[in-house]
């Protein structure tokens, strides 16, 4: 099986290792790269940058954004990767500690494929990323065409 | 003009028309007729003047024959005997013959015994010589061809003109040879024209138409006469007419003009005539006018005169109580009737006004407002208050010129408003200006100019009202609503500012409580087994507050935004969502015996998501405050309260004191223990922010462990 990449784009380091925990506690294998910033995480999709070498035809096959993010935020982040040719079509789900609505609205309206509130309880953090794992890199069928990988 | 002058001139001029025109048409039919009858008339006398002409001719002739055919005649033509002579041809004979020239001429054409004879001197005369030119062998007079032979006619002779007779010589017996002519003449001279016209009963004059000075009448008959026309009619003058006639000589050659005249009896009957018919027609006519003016005068003219006279008494007296009276049936009594139905009426609309004015006085008198009507730049009206505005008394202010009242600013306004309204415009409008009254005091008036009729002319009206304090007023609220604006300015910073506080709360601050539960479950499952019960004890509690704090965030934040968010007004279904929230408690803890009572069809109005909060909170509130009793009631319904509807939820649960009742909507105050009932304190603050929101009220009744009631009302 080939190894699956996850997009992990996230600036506070605890909610870096406290997802990557929750993943590793629910044996979820794939490859985890997690970028600190909106910019970073252009730079990767796009094969820019420090991340320049990569062959950017390559795409994750899920995408966890938080919103609120140094230079580059997240919905700016969304709206870049969803008018790429490549990137349109990946999953993103937003996670993050906001439900405002009007991050909620303009969330979906740049087309993200799913809008998760990051619980304070881990127990129920936990749980959820277990579920996103399991419907977004088993359950989910990605677009044909889509090469997946490192 | 009156009625009466004008009738007579109009009745007077048709009668002297009508008898003009029949008169000139009775004048040329019948003048015409009588014209003929006249000339019918005297041509016959003209006719008779000839006739008595030829007659005296034919005893001429009767006489000259009587001798001519004569035994003695006969006899003497051959012997010239004396005796013959001298008993016959005596003067006396010739007298009583009226002969004046007799010729006895023989066969050979000699004259054997001629005698001339004056009848008026009486006495014997020569044969005039110009006769006896006439006489030679074979001329007419001399020669007889026959027996019966006779010549006769008239000869013009120098003397004068003559009736000649030529008879043959023959025996008694009219039996020839014929022995000779015998020639008898007799001048046609006044005296024999005397005759005819005694005869005749007619004038008559002869004139000669040789004759060098003929008379100018005779000159115009002489051309107008012919074969066609023997004779001609003239009229002389008013008094006579004449008639002419030629008279021809034995050769038939016209020689002498007879003139005949005669009164004009017909012409002057006919012309009487006229003159009695036409003078009649006048007479009949002037009675007429005479009778159609009396009746005029009886019927219309005297009672229209007095009708006039009264209502003229009437609307010079000013009395409309008065009337005015026509005895009688005809149209003028009706008349006079109906000019009493309208004094009468008259009379009640003049009440009517009367009354008006004196209420429309009163009201302009009595008005707030100042009140002016200005003409020709003066105020020539107002009521009190006008004049106290300017701080004067009403007479004062009344005649006086506005420039001395008004701003020249306004003056000219006011004028050049008074000469448009002068052209006939209409004009309404509204000026504001400011005005230093008598006193010093300076006000704010607002003026409401109008077009009016003021005594018959166009003039002005201008309503003053004093707006001072209005002014004033208006300005202090332009001012607080400057303060209004500029207080929700800083407020709708002060929002922003909230807004972007709450996002950075809602990201913020559960990051790192995130970071302390997540922590700490991870040293309880990674170092479990260094850890003894009471450190795993204080990581459960550092959890449980973890936990806890985010739930107070979650609670601040939705209460903040239920004051944020915008409002819809919908029509609300509350009962079901009442049912629907039933419900789901139910389905969440299905082993608790909670009887719901919710009353059918509860509408409101408001915001269908804050409304749905409201009942979540209090029937989830009744739910949890019920948990401890083994049978529990809630009921949602209403009661009227203030002449509105108030909602109500009601429990039989743990109820509270009532002295905390206030306390109860303040964010985050609990009456219970956390032990006892979980909960933040928030969800009845929330409550109330929506209820305000709706702009009802909310208030709370209760009794420890009696339950607990929970009202609201809506707008």
């Amino acid at each position: 099986m080939d190894k699956r990449v996850i997009l992990l784009v996230e600036d506070n380091p605890d909610d870096v290792e406290l997802t990557l925990r929750a993943l590793k506690i629910h044996n979820v294998a794939n490859d985890v790269v997690v970028a600190r910033d909106g910019a970073e995480a252009l730079d990767y999709l796009f094969a820019t940058g420090a991340y320049a070498g990569r062959d950017a035809t390559v795409t994750p096959q899920l995408i966890l954004l938080d919103l609120k993010l140094p230079k580059i935020d997240g919905l700016e982040v969304l709206r870049r990767l969803r008018t790429g040719e490549r990137t349109m079509f990946v999953p993103v789900v937003i996670l993050t500690s906001s439900k405002e609505e009007q991050d909620l609205i303009e969330g979906y309206r740049l087309h993200a494929n799913s809008y998760i509130r990051k619980p304070v309880d881990f127990n129920q953090f936990s749980e959820a990323v277990r579920q996103l794992g399991l419907y977004w890199l088993v359950l989910n069928e990605p677009p044909p065409g889509a090469r997946v990988g490192r | 003009m009156t009625l009466r002058k004008k009738t007579l001139i109009i009745i007077g001029i048709t009668l002297i028309c009508l008898i003009g025109i029949l008169y000139a048409v009775l004048q040329t039919i019948t003048m015409d007729s009588f014209l003929e009858l006249e000339e019918q008339n005297t041509q016959k006398n003209v006719g008779r003047a000839q006739n008595a002409l030829s007659d005296d001719m034919s005893s001429l002739v009767t006489m000259t024959r009587d001798w001519a055919t004569w035994d003695d005649t006969y006899n003497f033509i051959e012997n010239a005997n004396t005796e013959y002579i001298e008993a016959n041809p005596t003067d006396e004979t010739i007298k009583g013959l009226r002969v004046n020239v007799m010729l006895f001429i023989n066969s050979s054409g000699q004259i054997v015994f001629s005698k001339a004879f004056d009848l008026l001197k009486e006495q014997e005369m020569p044969v005039p010589q110009s006769l006896l030119g006439y006489i030679s062998p074979g001329s007419i007079l001399v020669h007889h061809p026959d027996t019966n032979s006779s010549v006769n006619g008239i000869i013009l002779l120098p003397e004068g003109p003559m009736l000649i007779s030529s008879e043959p010589i023959l025996t008694s017996q009219r039996e020839g040879p014929i022995r000779g002519a015998l020639v008898w003449g007799r001048y046609l001279d006044s005296a024999e024209i005397d005759m005819l016209a005694k005869t005749t009963s007619l004038s008559l004059t002869v004139h000669r138409l040789d004759e060098p000075q003929m008379p100018s009448d005779f000159a115009a008959a002489r051309s107008s006469l012919s074969g066609d026309k023997p004779i001609f009619v003239h009229p002389l003058n008013g008094e006579s007419v004449a008639g002419y006639a030629l008279v021809e000589d034995i050769y038939g050659t016209p020689v002498l003009m007879l003139r005949a005249d005669m009164p004009r009896s017909i012409y002057q009957q006919g012309q009487s005539s006229l003159v009695y018919l036409i003078s009649s027609l006048a007479i009949v006519g002037f009675v007429f006018v005479v009778a159609v003016l009396l009746l005029l005068e009886k019927l219309v003219l005297a009672p229209v005169s007095s009708l006039s006279a009264s209502v003229n008494r009437i609307g010079a007296s000013g009395d409309l109580s008065s009337r005015v009276t026509i005895a009688g049936k005809d149209e003028l009594s009706s008349l006079s009737g109906n000019i009493n139905g309208m004094l009468g009426r008259l009379e009640q609309s003049n009440i009517a006004l009367r009354e008006s004015e004196e209420k429309f006085k009163h009201l302009v008198q009595e008005m707030n407002d100042g009140f002016f009507v200005i003409q020709d730049a003066k105020v020539v009206f107002t009521n009190t208050r006008g004049a106290e505005m300017f701080g004067h008394a009403g007479e004062e202010i009344t005649g006086k010129p506005i420039e001395e009242l008004l701003s020249p600013e306004l003056t000219r306004t006011l004028s050049k408003m008074h000469a448009e309204v002068a052209r006939g415009k209409a004009i309404a409008q509204q000026h504001e200006t400011r005005l230093t009254r008598k006193d010093g005091k300076v006000c704010t008036f607002e003026l409401s100019v109008r077009d009016m009729d003021y005594a018959g002319k166009p003039a002005v009206s201008v309503v003053m009202r004093d707006i001072t304090e209005r002014r004033k007023a208006e300005e202090e609220l332009a001012r607080q609503a400057k303060e209004v604006a500029r207080a929700n300015a800083e407020l709708c910073v002060v929002n922003k500012e909230l807004e972007a506080f709450s996002y950075s709360v809602s990201h913020d601050l559960r990051a790192p409580l995130r970071s302390i539960d997540g922590f700490s479950k991870a040293v309880l499952e990674d170092y479990e087994q260094k850890l003894d019960d009471q450190g795993k004890d204080y990581l459960h509690r550092v959890r449980a507050a973890s936990q806890r704090m985010a739930q107070l965030i979650d609670d601040l934040l939705n209460l903040s935004r239920v004051t944020r968010s915008d409002m819809q007004h919908d029509s609300v279904d509350l009962s079901a969502i009442a049912q629907s929230i039933a419900a789901d408690l139910q389905g969440m803890q299905p082993d608790r015996q909670v009887e719901f009572v919710i009353a059918e069809g509860l509408m409101a109005k408001g915001d269908i998501r804050l409304l749905k909060l409201v009942l979540e909170n209090l029937v989830s509130n009744a739910w949890k405050f019920t948990g401890r009793h083994a049978h529990a009631k809630i009921e949602f319904g209403t009661v009227p309260y203030n002449g509105k509807t108030a909602y109500f939820v009601r429990d039989d649960g743990a109820g509270f004191d009532m002295a905390y009742a206030e306390k109860l909507f303040t964010p985050f105050q609990r009456l219970h223990g956390m032990t006892e009932f979980a909960g933040t304190g928030i969800g009845l603050a929330l409550v109330q922010r929506i209820i305000h929101r709706h702009g009802g009220q909310v208030w709370a009744e209760g009794k420890m462990e009696e339950g607990a009631t929970f009202y609201f009302t809506l707008q």
